[in-house]
């Protein structure tokens, strides 16, 4: 009898226990997730913001690829996470294209051109303050500039969209859109900035 | 035992003892079943809460957010308010300039909308919409804009309204939403799609709806029985107040008071309840939390 009720109070316990255990893991993920996509919206706007920042003199070649930026890793597929998936941000920025061009906003073609991309311990410092993210920032002159000609830029203003990747696949992104200002050296003005829903 | 088999008196003792026995399983697995509730419902909770969170602060970052097309571009803000503190349409819209603590309205051009002008004047009851072709505008007579599509027109003083584009009799026609539409708009106007959001806290079925533009309120999350929004301008000094007072900017529909273009963050409070409440010693406490957002696509001012 006594062996009995032990049996069946274990048996109840534990599956209790289990139950609990579990929906605690499963909210740990969640807020992890949460937490992981937060932080990689702020770095992927980190990224934008320090490409951004890079053509406060102008930005003569950039569209046209001539001109790159110094955040740039040596590989263009580059690991994103420990368990050594790959990003192909040569596809990534196909994709970009791709989206753009089947939604046309103005007459001009909008040709995204791959401008930064890097870890985000090569752009950010403190390095140890940075999650495990790979970033990548892209340029492309906008469709209303009226030129016809998508590698330069003839009203002064030019879209700048930024992406940060994590484990599990984490995307987050960002997307702005800058004019020139007057004065010479001066960082460019932003016009509109938004974060995206993953393309 | 002998062969004649129990007793009624040894049955008796045993099913007491098996009463005994099972009941202080059933009292040792109580707590662990009060337990496994609460764990389930604060799991909920916390849920709702970021469901919530996460909507209003992704749209709120987006507000007075422009088109990506470009040479019309730059904050909506710099043209009209890009949040308003009550509901602006729809079967919950408050009147023009109303202030509420607990409805707020965002409205943001898509990404990638075409941005177009007006080469005539629109004014209320004629309805018609003509558009002039431009860098920004990639197909004629209307630009990419579509049947249904919630479009807004703003001449750049501030005043603005939000109509939706009726094309099922062949010509453009506008289906004011920002109703009554009282003004008009000379040659020249910008039009652009535009999202409007408009989050509201029912007090009797304490729920949250979303409503896009016009559309049926949809319920974002429920058991929030306080939701409130603060706004403050540039130097961090509380709006409360101030934003349904006058003196007004625009007519109609779409009128707001002069001080909603001088809010520069938004203070979210909120509390969630849990459907455990009141139950005796499963009752779990508010989840009351709140977070700030600036506006980043709004500039200038003070």
């Amino acid at each position: 009898m006594a062996l009995l009720a032990v049996l069946l109070t274990s048996v109840l316990l534990l599956a209790y226990g289990l139950a609990t255990s579990f929906m605690a893991k499963t909210e740990l993920e969640i807020a992890s997730a949460d937490r992981s996509g937060r932080e990689a919206a702020y770095a992927a706007d980190g990224a934008l913001q320090a490409a951004v920042a890079e053509l406060a003199g102008g930005w003569d070649g950039v569209l046209d690829g001539s001109r790159t930026s110094v955040f740039q890793d040596a590989t263009l597929s580059p690991a994103i996470d420990g368990t050594g998936r790959r990003m192909d941000l040569g596809a990534r920025t196909v994709v970009l294209q791709a989206a753009s061009d089947s939604a046309p906003t103005g007459t001009d073609r909008v040709q995204w051109r791959l401008f930064a991309w890097g870890p985000a311990s090569m752009l950010l410092s403190p390095p140890a303050s940075v999650g495990p993210f790979y970033l990548a920032v892209w340029f492309a002159d906008d469709s209303g500039d009226g030129d016809g000609v998508p590698s330069a830029d003839a009203n002064g203003i030019v879209i700048v969209h930024a992406e940060a990747y994590g484990a599990g696949g984490l995307l987050r992104a960002v997307e702005c859109v800058v004019s020139r200002t007057p004065t010479t050296g001066s960082r460019p003005m932003l016009l509109s900035w938004r974060e995206l829903r993953p393309i | 035992m002998s062969d004649r088999g129990y007793s009624l008196v040894e049955l008796l003792v045993s099913v007491a003892i098996l009463l005994v026995v099972f009941g202080s399983v059933c009292q040792l697995a109580s707590p662990a079943h009060a337990t496994a509730l609460v764990q389930a419902e604060l799991q909920d909770m916390q849920q709702k809460a970021r469901v919530l969170a996460d909507s209003i602060a992704f749209d709120l970052r987006l507000a007075g957010a422009n088109t990506t097309t470009g040479s019309l571009g730059g904050p909506l803000s710099t043209s009209f308010a890009a949040i308003l503190p009550a509901a602006c349409c729809g079967s919950m819209a408050d009147p023009p300039g109303a202030e509420r603590s607990d409805r707020l309205t965002i409205l943001y051009t898509p990404r990638g909308s075409p941005l177009a002008q007006t080469t005539t004047e629109v004014a209320p009851g004629s309805s018609a919409l003509a558009l002039a072709p431009g860098p920004a505008c990639p197909s004629a007579p209307l630009c990419g804009f579509v049947n249904g599509d919630l479009l807004l027109i703003s001449d750049g003083s501030g005043r603005y309204d939000v109509f939706r584009l009726d094309l099922t009799s062949g010509a453009p026609l506008l289906d004011i939403v920002t109703a009554p539409f009282t003004t008009s708009y000379g040659s020249g106007a910008t039009v652009a799609r535009v999202v409007v959001r408009t989050y509201v806290r029912d007090a009797g079925s304490d729920q949250v709806f979303l409503v896009n533009g016009d559309d049926r309120p949809e319920p974002l999350v429920d058991r929030v029985v306080d939701l409130r929004f603060e706004y403050s301008d540039g130097s961090g000094a509380a709006l409360a107040g101030r934003l349904g007072d006058g003196p007004w900017t625009g007519a109609g529909g779409s009128m707001y008071d002069d001080d909603v273009r001088r809010v520069r963050r938004v203070h979210v409070t909120y509390t969630i309840r849990s459907g455990l409440r009141g139950a005796g010693a499963l009752s779990i406490a508010d989840l009351t939390s709140g977070f700030d957002v600036a506006l980043r696509n709004v500039t200038g001012g003070s």
